[in-house]
């Protein structure tokens, strides 16, 4: 089935690959039929893109890549929504936030897409770990001595 | 909005299967009970606002140029971690 993506203007995609966010994403609710696409290039970087509203689309990364201590853990209710007993089950993203300074990239760690792939059915939830930030710097500045020279390019 | 005055102990059921108790007053803070099926999600409102927030500034970027993050990405930040 053909769809317009924001990021790659008209995709072919797979309908048996599409998902359903019930309840949608956080402000935009009532958006629920959503894809995963990317191009290599932009690996690990991959999109969201809305089926039905061709302007609706995120840039998301699976924690792992970059934390591989990133723990999820969420409610019993989104786990039953979902119909899975354990976080184990789940496919986890989340959400990347790109201005214009690509270093400063930040991902919500706090509130992860998760998906079960066995139903393609998936959500946005809360995590239950405090300390987890809306706005996690994705490369850390302080950790990273050989980046950005300090006079600013 | 509908207010309704309770003391401690006291509920409110919103539908047949939520209820909401007071459990305890204690200054300015009210501890809050809230009894719901398992599959209705219950969160403090201002995470849900702050992912909001995020979602919405994470819906208009412009990524033409993602692939430069890509490759930020993938270059090690000090050689080999």
């Amino acid at each position: 089935m053909k769809i317009v993506s924001r990021p790659f203007g008209e995709v072919e995609i797979d309908e048996n690959r599409i998902l359903t966010i019930q309840g949608g994403m956080f402000g935009f609710e009532g958006y629920e039929r959503f894809v995963l696409i990317g191009v290599q290039e932009q690996k690990p970087f991959e999109w969201i893109q809305c089926v039905d509203e061709s302007s609706l689309a995120f840039v998301v990364l699976r924690p792992d890549l970059f934390m591989p201590d990133y723990k999820l853990s969420i409610s019993e209710a989104d786990r039953t929504a979902l119909g899975v007993k354990s976080e184990s089950e789940l496919l986890c993203y989340v959400v990347c936030v790109i201005p214009d300074d690509m270093r400063k990239i930040t991902v919500n760690l706090k509130g992860p897409v998760v998906v079960n792939p066995g139903t393609r059915l998936g959500r946005q939830t809360i995590s239950l770990i405090e300390h987890y930030s809306v706005r996690h710097p994705l490369f850390d500045p302080s950790r990273d001595k050989s980046a950005a020279p300090s006079g600013g390019a | 909005m509908l207010v309704l005055t309770r003391k401690v102990n006291e509920s409110i059921m919103i539908g047949d299967s939520i209820e909401v108790v007071v459990v305890e007053v204690h200054g300015e803070q009210v501890r809050i009970g809230i009894k719901a099926p398992r599959e209705v999600a219950v969160h403090r409102r201002e995470v849900y606002e702050a992912i909001q927030k995020e979602n919405i500034e994470a819906a208009k970027q412009k990524v033409e140029t993602l692939s430069k993050a890509a490759e930020l990405f993938k270059k090690p930040p000090q050689g080999g971690k």
